[in-house]
């Protein structure tokens, strides 16, 4: 792998570039020198990808230069501060769309105003002498557009030439790209230029509807066997999160599965009379960089008829279990087998692991018969003395932290 | 050709032509949203899950009371707001929110012709 420099020069401290989660985690960031081509599909759309990577990287008090020519740069800030990414004194924008539209732009210290958009050496000069003022980072939203305005030799010529900036003044640089049914030789052209290639798309896998993003290539992380490609959501505010559109929680009755699903989400709903679950648990989480939202199953047996339709889909489950009921662990295995989720990551939460009489994670394995490979997370409820029967008990944050984390690393 | 989250979208459009139909959505039997026209202050994510899992009870209940045939629709009512929800094929559940004063019968015409296209849609 080649030497990864972080953002404060500690190779051990891996700041993030991209500042989404996963991309960070498979790519280590963007090192200086290197481009980034995002490469959208029209129906799904890259600038939330563009503002996530300004954010982060200005709040890291890296100086990014930002091209546009696709919206002013009004509208543009206007737009991020409501993904909730306020700018700051790191931003600088080179304006190629005022100009267009013929309103008049005032150059200041953060807006560089281009003042004939059609002019092709004015556009490359502009973009290649302010990029020689000490940025770290180059991003040009968009690509594509500017593309359409001249030509794709244009476009490759400039990708080189930053290129050659980027290596003088350690800078890197993410082009935003939108296919729009181009020519085929002219996008492999570009893609030849740049180091690395993340595709963004829609998906239409039976009935999951989404959208996803794949490093489809990278000349400076080694992966043998590809790159997974990650299903994500685009919040408001948030920007963009790894989503897992389903994830099952089940397990035996008066386990804690509601009040696991309580204490994760921020908008955990219930269907419950005196206490029990009778259909099911709904609750979104969002948690560092991932949102997923979990379906939590009724626990009792006359349910049973149920457990088959909510587990249609999941892609992954938390088995949750009563440390001190070792009687219903049989049981927990059934409904692993009842909702036809047997095979799916799997992370076992032993809940009430404070209570008296509560066995140590060793024997729960034990008499669960658990492969040792699986993960097995303790939790605890946040204050005994408040636990009321009829109400979901609030769990202490880092076992339900843990177990997130757990399952999310196995589901990606 | 448009994707098919694009057809379900337009079909869903046009139903929402039809008086009295304040948001519909498509999902699937398992919970998961597919498609939705919903005011921004609810979330499809919630409303796909506890609709599926109405449809889920509701299809239960009518087998073991011995029906033969499948369910077609889940009818939920309160005096502001009435819900429907109808079959479209195996996968998906057609789901329209409606204002109970006004033309019912006409409405549950017009969903079913829309779930038969969603249903054909699905198939594809």
């Amino acid at each position: 792998m080649v030497e990864y420099r972080g953002l404060d020069g500690i190779p051990e401290d891996v700041d993030p570039y991209f500042g989404i989660a996963k991309l960070d985690e498979q790519l280590k960031g963007i090192p200086s020198k290197k481009i980034v081509l995002i490469s959208a599909s029209p129906s799904v759309g890259n600038e939330v990808f563009g503002y996530q990577i300004i954010h982060k990287n200005i709040i890291s008090n890296v100086k990014v230069l930002v091209f546009l020519n696709r919206t002013s740069p009004q509208s543009y800030l206007t737009e991020m501060k409501e993904y909730d990414f306020p700018s700051n004194d790191n931003m600088v924008i080179i304006d190629a769309y005022s100009g267009i539209t013929g309103i008049k732009s005032d150059e200041t210290d953060h807006i560089k105003v281009i003042s004939n958009p059609y002019d092709r050496e004015e556009v490359k000069s502009k973009i290649l002498s302010e990029l020689k003022n000490g940025y770290g980072l180059l991003v040009m939203d968009s690509l594509s557009l500017l593309a359409d305005f001249f030509d794709f030799q244009y476009v490759n010529s400039l990708i080189k030439e930053i290129q050659k900036i980027s290596e003088e003044k350690d800078a890197a640089a993410v082009l935003l790209f939108t296919d729009w049914g181009y020519d085929k030789d002219n996008v492999d052209k570009i893609i030849s230029e740049v180091n690395s290639v993340i595709e963004v798309k829609g998906i239409e896998k039976r009935v999951i509807f989404g959208q996803y993003f794949a490093v489809l290539n990278c000349d400076w992380v080694k992966a043998n066997d590809g790159f997974s490609s990650v299903l994500f959501k685009s919040m408001k505010p948030g920007g963009i999160k790894v989503y897992f559109p389903k994830i099952l929680v089940t397990g035996p009755t008066d386990a804690g599965k509601s009040s696991f699903i309580h204490s994760a989400s921020h908008n955990a709903v219930s269907v419950d009379k005196l206490g029990g679950t009778i259909a099911l648990d709904h609750g979104s989480v969002d948690f560092e960089g991932y949102k997923a939202d979990l379906f939590g199953t009724p626990g009792q047996e006359r349910f049973d008829p149920l457990l088959k339709m909510l587990g249609g889909e999941a892609i992954g489950v938390f088995l949750v279990i009563d440390s001190t009921k070792p009687e219903q662990f049989p049981r927990a295995i059934e409904m692993l087998r009842k909702t036809e989720t047997y095979g799916l990551p799997v992370v076992v939460i032993a809940n009430k692991a404070d209570l008296k009489g509560a066995l140590k994670k060793e024997e729960i394995r034990a008499k669960l018969h658990l492969d040792s490979a699986m993960a097995l997370i303790q939790t605890f409820a946040e204050d005994l003395s408040k636990v009321d029967p009829n109400e979901p008990t609030k769990l202490k944050d880092e076992g339900v932290h843990e177990a997130l984390s757990v399952l999310f690393k196995q589901l990606t | 050709m448009a994707t098919k989250s694009e057809q379900l979208k337009s079909t869903l459009q046009r139903l929402s032509t039809v008086g009295g139909i304040k948001a519909s959505a498509v999902i699937s039997a398992n919970g998961l949203p597919m498609v939705s026209l919903m005011p921004e202050d609810v979330d499809p994510n919630t409303f796909a899950a506890m609709l599926a899992s109405m449809v889920g009870s509701a299809e239960t209940a009518l087998k073991s009371l011995g029906a033969k045939n499948t369910l077609d629709r889940v009818v939920a009512e309160s005096k502001d707001i009435r819900v429907v929800a109808v079959q479209a094929g195996t996968d998906a559940i057609l789901t329209i929110m409606i204002d109970p004063n006004t033309n019912y019968g006409l409405i549950l015409l017009e969903s079913k012709k829309a779930s038969d296209e969603i249903a054909n849609i699905m198939k594809q």
